[in-house]
């Protein structure tokens, strides 16, 4: 047995108080009788049945002294050491995410949790270190090595659950890595898998860090699980048909129970009531419904399951509806029928072409306003038009002041201040680098070329192209303007053959292009996710209003490329504010809970497949690219990753498959904590101890109560 | 008169000796009767005259009519021989009304009764021996020697009745012995009696307790004394202590009483508060 607080013990310096205090205690008042005879009789029975008469003369102080005793006992706090922690550093791995707030657990599986992680750190010696780890979307190491046992629980309390899908991949690496140094760590990782079994079986990793060897036990795992019902709206995206301007809305219902469950499913449409279904969804499964005929000014759905269950966050979900705004691109080329070819084929994008001739004399106010030509009706058309585009496209040219409203593109540039060419190659073979431009297309992709520049990759820059003597194209921010640059001419390769050629160049365009509000066409995120930003090359401060109403200040510094913090869900807002006014535009993250439920519902064994499928990006097929590129209809998913809605109804089935296959698993494990799977019985070997001193305490003093009420003591 | 036995008391023992009768049978009326044989007035029986004989007590008539020797025989009438020990010991001063003055107050008006009966009255003091005695009193006339006798009783010490009897240095003869106490005493009372018995005693045992030895007045914590040897108990009195002591006074009064219906004695319970008549009529209606 070892004890807690040892100055516990202090309180048995009461007993020697107790014992002078019986010492000097006043005598009785005498009372002379006749004899003592007939008391003594009286008091013989009571005698011949307790077998501890000699006691009885002091049975008051005996008693007390005990009682005394038993309190130092419970103040120092003994705990047996029945678990093989004791002699360990502990680290603590508390999951925050989404999931650890269904309240099939009172009051949630966060708030158990929490609370059995300060048991166990209060159970624990004092001289031992800890770490605490938040397993959310992001593992974090809150406290490494700490000593200090208070400070430990203080933030283990103020620990927060989010709404992100838990990463236990990236919680498992970074367990693993501080188990590199110390593998005689103990790991008590607190969260809602289904079983430590599980959880230590995928945690094959340690070994290969040897940490088996160093005295490596395996995690205990804590579940905070009891199988509640939890239904979401895992899903909700829209169509626009460019014809007839009315959206289709697809949301997905998921069903993450052990058993079938009826839902009524209402949308809203900016929020007023538009629809209402009744979906059946089957044990571990979801469903995808369909609402047609929202009109086409619609800006803002809602979706919402109306029965109630465990988690109540995940049961809405919304999406903003982008208006679909047409972008002007000034293409400024001599002549460049590839470039206009591809541009032309880009919906909602409008493109002027200006000569570098007609723009060499003028100042850049006006050099710009030259852009004569439509590609869509190859007219001038100026009329009306106030010079600012989106993007530039510069095709052997570049002005010495960039433009300050859009980002650029530049194919084989002169000699110029932002970078410096450090070669030239010629009869090269060009081929692509990492860069995502190339993200998804299948096969070599390489072209030759009749000559390229070679450029010193500037410190802003990210390499695009390379031959094999160098970079031959990069792209980076100079700025607040991004620019992309091509260090050749298209006309002296054969990139404009290659069937890829039309993807790389609308990638590169919608990649510089500003997106919807500063927002590249992603109507909402799932919680944790990141969003990516086009920023307006004119704004001189962004931020970001949170749900909760604090504004975040995202930039300066300049550039802004994602916005990371979305960690709760509800409705953003960035705020771009310009020169002459602020651009607002909203976004919704909803809850990831087809990520977090799978794993937390479906045991550990799931979780990360079903995180691929959500994550992966689909290989374009680019023999298809021409045909995708001139799609009429937009669409925009919560993905956001260019999936078709077919294609996510097929994956939701797999992702389902899985879930219901996991669901059966988790339905053999018992409900809440499976206290089978704890090995440190210290805590509760604690409480039963505590408890039982504490009843004996208690025993005593209605003991001493009775002895002094019925007069046993002589 | 003195303030134990006034005169309102001998009064009262005058009036309880003429209606009260207090004999070894119990039953005859009149002096106490030997069985043995002697000259008295009252004729018994006739018998022949064997040598030896008083020849002045040959009927002379008898011989006239029937030509034999014939023996008037007549009861012999005898003195009763009356004991009563009073126990000296310190518990018996004690209690409101006094113990001590009760039971001599017993002691004389049973000592007034058997006077008036022609019995010859001893009474002794005893504590662990007989300590003092007023012997052998005949007639009204001793009745004062007793009376002064008890007037000087001091209660001291402890007492062993049985021992203190036993060692008594007497020729006992057949008669009632009276043992007045509250039998706080060593020594066992059941070879006492059967001690008396042996010697032909009937014996009276008045066991005499004070009203707060009936039922204690304590009801707190206090530390008891006791007035014989200062031994001293501390006790907190409750409710379910008190239940075991009046079942103690129970058990002690039933071992009394049931020694001496095996032993053929008499036993009488008193407190202290009873009035002499109530005592004596309890006594003599044996």
């Amino acid at each position: 047995m070892i004890l807690r607080y040892p100055w516990g013990l202090l309180a048995l310096l009461a007993i020697p108080v107790i014992i002078v205090l019986y010492l000097l205690k006043q005598k009785n008042e005498e009372h002379v009788i006749s004899s003592l005879y007939l008391w003594q009789n009286a008091l013989q029975d009571i005698e011949v049945s307790t077998p501890w008469q000699k006691l009885k003369k002091n049975l008051l102080m005996f008693l007390q002294v005990f009682a005394v005793a038993l309190l130092a006992l419970v103040l120092s706090e003994p705990f047996l050491k029945t678990g093989r922690q004791l002699d360990k550093d502990v680290m603590i791995v508390i999951d925050c995410s989404l999931s650890m707030q269904a309240s099939d657990i009172k009051p949630s599986r966060f708030e158990a949790a929490k609370e059995d992680a300060v048991k166990l750190v209060e159970s624990c010696g004092v001289n031992m270190n800890f770490t605490l780890i938040a397993s959310g979307n992001t593992p974090h190491v809150l406290l490494h090595q700490v000593n200090d046992k208070d400070k430990v629980i203080l933030e283990i309390k103020n620990l927060q659950a989010d709404d992100t899908a838990e990463d236990i991949e990236g919680t498992i690496e970074l367990v693993n890595s501080l188990l590199y140094d110390n593998p005689a760590i103990q790991v008590n990782w607190f969260g809602d898998g289904t079983g430590a079994n599980e959880i230590n079986s995928r945690i094959d990793v340690f070994d290969g860090h040897g940490g088996n060897d160093g005295g490596f036990q395996g995690i205990n795992y804590y579940s905070y699980n009891g199988q509640g019902a939890n239904y979401a709206i895992t899903l909700l995206s829209y169509r626009k048909r460019q014809d007839s301007g009315e959206i289709t809305a697809l949301s997905r219902i998921g069903n993450f129970s052990p058993r079938d469950a009826e839902n009524d499913v209402s949308l809203y449409v900016d929020g007023d009531f538009f629809d209402a279904k009744r979906v059946t969804v089957k044990a571990g499964e979801s469903e995808n419904l369909y609402w047609t005929g929202i009109p086409g000014l619609a800006a803002n759905l809602q979706c919402r399951i109306d029965t109630a269950d465990m988690l109540e966050k995940d049961n809405e979900a919304g999406a903003i509806v982008f208006a679909g705004s047409i972008r002007k691109v000034l293409l400024v080329t001599e002549r460049n029928i590839y470039l206009e070819k591809v541009l032309k084929l880009m919906p909602d994008l409008e493109v002027y072409r200006t000569t570098p001739v007609a723009a060499g004399g003028l100042s850049f106010k006006d050099w710009r306003r030259t852009g004569k030509m439509s590609l869509e009706n190859s007219e001038e058309n100026t009329e009306g038009f106030d010079g600012n585009y989106d993007l530039y496209i510069f095709d052997g040219v570049l002005p010495e002041e960039l433009p300050p409203d859009g980002h650029i593109i530049v194919f084989n540039p002169p000699e110029n201040r932002l970078f410096s060419i450090s070669g030239r190659s010629e009869y090269t073979e060009i081929f692509a680098t990492g860069h995502e431009l190339f993200e998804g297309l299948k096969g070599d992709i390489s072209f030759g070329a009749m000559q390229t520049y070679l450029y010193e990759l500037p410190r802003w820059g990210n390499p695009v192209m390379k031959n094999s003597e160098g970079i031959a194209a990069f792209e980076g921010y100079v700025g607040k303007n991004r620019i992309m640059v091509f260090g050749f001419d298209l006309h002296e390769t054969n990139l404009p053959v290659q069937p890829y050629f039309p993807v790389i160049i609308a990638r590169a365009v919608q990649e510089l292009l500003p997106g919807q509000g500063g927002i590249k066409e992603v109507s909402s995120v799932y919680a944790g996710d990141a969003v990516e930003l086009a920023i307006n090359p004119g704004a001189e401060e962004v931020f970001v209003v949170r749900p909760d109403g604090n504004r975040e200040l995202i930039a300066p510094p300049f550039p802004a490329t994602r916005y990371d913090g979305t960690s709760h869900i509800g409705v953003y807002v960035l705020e771009q504010r310009l020169e002459n006014g602020t651009i607002r535009q909203e976004f919704i993250v909803n809850a990831p809970s087809e990520r977090e439920f799978a794993f937390a519902y479906a045991g550990p064994g799931s979780g990360k497949q079903v995180t691929d499928n959500m994550d992966s990006k689909d290989e374009i097929d680019y023999e298809n690219g021409m045909s995708n590129l001139n799609n009429n209809e937009t669409e925009t998913g919560e993905t956001a990753k260019g999936e078709t809605a077919t294609g996510e109804t097929a994956k939701g089935e797999t992702a389902a498959g899985e879930t219901a296959e996991g669901g059966k698993a988790a339905g053999e494990t018992a409900p809440g904590k499976t206290a089978a799977e704890q090995p440190w019985n210290t805590f509760s070997a604690l409480l039963d101890l505590k408890m039982l001193l504490l009843w004996i305490l208690l025993a005593i003093l209605v003991l001493e109560w009775w002895v002094y009420a019925y007069g046993i003591a002589v | 008169m003195n303030r134990l036995f006034d005169s309102d008391f001998l009064r009262k023992i005058q009036q309880l000796a003429l209606n009260t009768k207090f004999t070894i049978d119990g039953t005859s009326a009149g002096n106490r009767k030997s069985r043995s044989k002697g000259s008295s007035v009252e004729f018994s029986d006739y018998r022949e005259y064997v040598p030896g004989d008083d020849f002045r007590r040959i009927d002379w008539n008898a011989y006239g009519r029937f030509e034999k020797l014939f023996i008037k025989l007549f009861m012999e009438e005898r003195e009763a021989p009356v004991t009563i020990f009073l126990d000296g010991s310190k518990s018996m001063d004690w209690g409101e009304p006094n113990k001590g003055m009760g039971s001599r107050r017993l002691a004389a008006a049973l000592s007034y009764i058997s006077l008036c009966n022609f019995d010859r009255v001893t009474v002794a003091v005893v504590d662990n021996r007989v300590r003092d005695t007023c012997k052998n009193a005949r007639g009204k006339i001793a009745f004062h020697r007793i009376l002064d006798f008890l007037e000087k009783v001091e209660y001291r010490g402890t007492s062993n009745i049985q021992r203190a009897i036993e060692g008594y240095d007497v020729q006992w003869r057949r008669g009632i012995t009276v043992i007045i106490s509250d039998f706080f005493s060593g020594g066992s009372f059941s070879q006492l009696l059967k001690y008396l018995k042996y010697k032909k005693q009937v014996v009276y045992a008045c066991h005499i307790l004070s009203p707060q030895e009936i039922q204690p007045d304590i009801s707190e914590s206090v530390r008891l004394v006791d007035s014989e040897t200062g031994e001293i108990m501390d006790v907190t009195v409750t409710q379910s202590l008190l239940n075991l002591y009046n079942k103690a006074l129970k058990n002690f009064r039933d071992n009394l009483e049931r020694e001496c219906l095996r032993w053929g004695a008499y036993y009488f319970n008193f407190s202290s508060e009873l009035t002499i008549e109530e005592m004596v009529k309890e006594v003599t209606r044996r």
